[in-house]
Parts: structure tokens; sequence; C-alpha cells
């Protein structure tokens, strides 16, 4: 029939005129931004290590800053300024996805207007209370060189076993063929094992506990717990053979 | 409330010949005031119109329209209109002055001519003439010699084009328009609007002559140079055609005078084929404007759904199938009418 296209046309615009406007009345109305959402670019001036990775990445030169060498006895560069012209700036994300600090981030601030030209350009300036951590923490260290504690030393090493251990434990749970992978090649095998480990948290515990100090015991040991468990439900562990 | 207007106008000519003028001054008293209220009726509809079609817009489109200027913008119209008086009045070098002058002003009076004759309300017409549609149609045609006056009188020649362009138009889609109203014309057996009104008591005319009607709704709208077929405005593609060299007030009466003419073929077109100001309840001058603003809705939402037709699509669109839908209807209700008379009806 002719015309059924016309007919179909209006319909819709009636229907549309009917429908909630999408119209955000700005000024009154604040716009619901998304999480991801490229703002002005914005800086942590405490985390930057000042590698100068943002700045090579940056296509336009937005980004610049200024370091000395770090206080004697610490790693840290210390970053003096940090300037962000945000005039140039594309909003490619280049430079917030290559820190490795994640220092920069875009805010969720768009209005960017200004009076002046110079007004667009944002220097951030290493806040006073920066100088003074870092100068306690170089005082800290130095101490530290100078009269080695001997309690200390293995207090903290027993504590960044406990540590790795733990993480190894959660890895079983998580990514049992990550973990597992250093000792065992067969993926049923490491299926079969992780399903054990799962179910017994003490023998898990002990495995962890292996894989960090000892790979070639951990090795031993979860073939011994393999045979065992396949011994006691052939059908399945003898899919794998 | 049904004879509130016709009261006001019986009031003021007997006032005036109570103040001794003769009764032949007093209806030319009339006659003065029944033509300011015609302006008047016209500048007010043409700043809702204009409000209206923003906003009908606006809704279609999923937005809001005006709405800072006033409750709602109303006052948006009245703020652009106040601009529109307030800006340069330009007249190009090498235009012909006198054409290019005369050609809004024209084209404003011919727009308000054709409210004479129309019934807005039982016995309201201002003139009540047997030849009424006649001169409807005689006029509105008028409209197109001003167009092309006002491409002519701009000297540039894309304006000519623009106007040569909206010329071929509005004579192509004059025809089927005339075409169209034939079918209610034999009907009724009389060109006089009030006849025509009367005669739908019973049924309207939208019933017996829905393809009279349809043609006549699409060759409007082609002649009043609305979307899709507002191709001698074009405003995305073209700078106005014919109006491109006219500025500020000017500009603006050519404005004004297309909104006119879409209050008086909306008028028109309830008039013939929706039962005119008949209706229950309310008094025939309300019924009238309903109907009227109602049509008026139709055209604006035809305009903010459909995208501008090309223009040759457009005159093979008048020459080979409305002119000959509008003569094949000619012919059937032409034979069905005999066939009912012989029948005895």
């Amino acid at each position: 029939m002719y015309g059924k296209g016309l007919l179909k046309g209006m319909a819709i615009t009636l229907r549309h005129a009917f429908e909630r406007d999408i119209t955000v009345q700005y000024p009154e109305e604040r716009p619901r931004l998304q999480e991801r959402f490229r703002g002005r670019l914005e800086f942590h001036f405490e985390r930057c290590i000042s590698c100068g990775l943002c700045t090579r990445a940056c296509p336009n030169r937005v980004l610049s800053f200024e370091s000395e060498a770090p206080l004697p006895g610490l790693k840290k560069k210390r970053l003096l300024t940090y300037t962000i012209d945000l005039q140039y700036c594309m909003f490619c994300a280049l430079c917030v996805e290559i820190c490795p600090t994640d220092s920069l981030y875009f805010s969720h601030q768009f209005e960017l207007t200004c009076a002046r030209r110079g007004d667009i350009r944002a220097v951030y300036h290493r806040p006073p209370e920066l100088d003074e951590k870092e100068r306690e923490e170089a005082e800290r260290t130095a101490r530290a060189r100078e009269a080695p504690g001997e309690e200390a030393a293995p207090a903290a090493d027993e504590a960044k076993r406990r540590k790795q251990v733990e993480a190894v434990k959660a890895a079983l749970v998580k990514n049992p063929a990550r973990a597992l992978g250093r000792v065992l090649e067969d993926e049923n095998d490491i299926a079969l094992m992780a399903a054990v480990l799962a179910a017994d948290e003490k023998k898990a515990a002990t495995v962890a506990a292996l894989l960090v100090e000892d790979p070639d015991k951990a090795r031993k040991v979860v073939a011994g717990l393999l045979a065992r468990e396949k011994k006691a439900r052939p059908r399945e562990g003898g899919g794998g053979q | 409330m049904e004879e509130l207007i016709l009261d006001i106008g019986r009031w003021l000519v007997s006032g005036l010949q109570g103040l001794g003028l003769s009764a032949a001054w007093a209806d030319l008293v009339l006659l003065l005031v029944q033509w300011g209220c015609i302006v008047g009726i016209v500048t007010a509809n043409v700043i809702v119109l204009i409000w209206l079609e923003r906003k009908v817009s606006g809704f279609i489109q999923q937005r809001l329209g005006p709405n800072r200027l006033g409750p709602y913008g109303v006052f948006q119209t009245v703020a652009d209109a106040m601009k529109l008086m307030t800006k340069e009045d330009i007249i190009p070098s090498g235009a012909d002055r006198t054409l290019f002058v005369l050609a809004p002003m024209l084209f404003i009076i011919v727009a308000v001519m054709l409210y004479v004759v129309l019934p807005m309300g039982r016995d309201m017409a201002i003139v009540d003439l047997n030849v009424g549609l006649f001169y409807f149609i005689s006029v509105g045609s008028l409209s197109t010699i001003c167009l092309l006056m006002a491409g002519w009188g701009s000297h540039n020649k894309w304006s000519l084009l623009g106007a040569m362009r909206s010329v071929a138009q509005m004579v192509s889609y004059e025809i089927p328009l005339a075409f169209s109203l034939l079918g209610v014309v034999m009907i009724v057996g009389s060109l006089n609007l009030g006849d025509i009104v009367a005669a739908q008591q019973r049924v309207w005319f939208v019933l017996l002559q829905p393809v009279a009607f349809v043609v006549f709704f699409v060759a409007a709208t082609a002649e009043l140079n609305r979307g899709p077929f507002d191709m001698p405005e074009a405003e995305q593609e073209l700078t106005a055609g014919a109006f491109t060299e006219y500025t500020g007030m000017r500009w603006a009466l050519f404005f004004l005078a297309e909104y006119t003419n879409l209050v008086a073929v909306s008028a028109l077109a309830s008039t013939l084929f929706l039962g005119g100001w008949q209706g229950p309840l309310l008094p025939s001058w309300l019924w009238i404007i309903v109907k009227t603003y109602l049509v008026m809705l139709v055209f604006m939402w035809l305009r903010w759904t459909f995208p501008r037709i090309r223009m040759d699509h457009l005159m093979s669109l008048s020459w080979k199938v409305l002119i000959p839908v509008s003569l094949a209807n000619i012919v059937v209700t032409g034979a069905g009418l005999e066939l009912f008379r012989a029948m005895g009806w």
C-alpha cells in the first residue's frame, strides 16, 4: 500500500513527541557523567616518581616537569614542579595509561573556560609537607645504615616470607593453573590438585609454604599427593593419563 | 456566547448611528474595525504559531523547545520580533528598489486578503461572497508574483533562481489544489463558503471526499512552501531562495505572510472538509479556531517528520500523481452525483 512508510514515520515522530525529553538543562541540571569521562587532566603530586614516561608519551607536549636528585639515602627523585598545559591536550589518555604510579587521572570537572589564555595552564608546586616527610625518611634510613638493627632484619624477612605464602595461597584458589604450573605440567593434574587443595586447607597451607621456600621439595610433595589422590579416585585420575 | 462577536459589531454600528452617523458611514467604520481585527488576529496567530512550531519540533525531536523567556518560553517570539524590528534595513545597491520594497508588502497584503471570505463562525464571514472559494484560490495564487518580484528585485541571480523554483512549484501545485476542491463544489453546487459549511450539517466532506482531502492536503503543503516541500526556502541547502537579500522587518514580513497563509489554508481545509464552524456545545467561532489549530498541528507534524523531497520528484508528484488523481476524483464524483440523482435521492 502506498503511504504505509509515511504513516510509520508519522507514528514514530508522534511517539517521540510524547516521550520524555532528553535535554539536560545544563547550568541548573548537571550532566550525569560516565565513570571514565575525561574531564580536566589532574595530578597526584605525592605519587609521582619523576620517571618522565608521561612527557614522552604525550603527543602534544602538554606535560613537563622539573626534578632534582634525591636526598641522600633515598631513591625517589625530588619532583619540584609539574606543569599541565591543558590548552594543547587532546585528552588521548596516553599519559594516564603509561603512568606506573597512577599519578595522572582525568577528573569529572569539564568546565575549562578561562578568561585568559595563561589560566588554563596548571602548575603543581611541591607541597612543603612532602619535603618534611622525605627528610624524616632520609634520616631514618641513614640511622638504619649506621646501626643496622639485629632483630629488625630477620623480623622483616619473616614478615616478607609470610606475605609471600599468603599470596601463593590466594593464588592457589584464584588461579591454580599459574600457581601450580611451576610444579606440575599436565592440565588435568593441575585441576585435580587444585580440587584437592581447595578441599583441604591444611594441605594448601603446606604446599604454599613449600612453593615459596623450596620448589624441589614442593614438586615431590605435590607428586606424592597426586599419586595418593589418583589411587583414591582411579576413574577420574585415569582420564588424564 | 454564540452571538458575542456579532453583538459587538451590532452594538458598534447602532452606537455610531446614535452618534449621528449615517448607516453607510457606520458600516464603513465597522469594515475598518473588522480589518483591524483581521490584522490583529493574523499578528497574534503568527506569534503563537512560531512559538508552537518550535515547541512541536522540539517535542518531536525530544528537545524542550524555547523555555527561557516567560512561562514555557511564550515570549520567545516576541523577543525575536523585537530583534527583527531593530535590525538594520539593507537594500542591495544593485536592487530594483521599487520591486524590492514592494514585494514583501504585497506578499503580506495578499495573505491578509484571504481572510475576507473565510466564515469565522455562524454568519461571521466579513464579506459573504457567492464566489468565495474562487476568490480564495485566485487571490492565493497572487503570492507567486510577489515571490518573483522579490527574486527579480534583489538583483541576485541565486535569488532569481530560487524565486523561479518557487514559482514553478507553486504553479504546479495550484492545479491539483483547485481540482481537489471541485469535488466539494460539485456536491454542494455553490462556491459560497457559507453554503459549503451549511451543507456539512450531517456529514463532513472529509468522509465523502477522502481522496480530494488527501490531494488538497499535499498540494496545500506545497503551496505553503512547508516541509517536506519547502524547496523555496530549504534553509539547510540554499540561503532562503528568493528571500536571500532581505533583512530585518522586510524579511519578517515574508515570514509573517507564510504563517498567515498557513492559518488561512488550514481554516479553508476545516471549512471545506471538516464541517467548518459546526460542532456541538462550543460557540461556532471557537469551533473553527479549534479545527484550524488541529489542522495546523498536522501540518507541523508533517514538516518535522519527513525529509525534504527532491525537486524533480516534487514536480513529478504534482503532474504525474496528484493531477491525474484529482481529475479522476472529479469524474467519479460527477458520476456518483448523476447516479444518486437518477436513483432519486
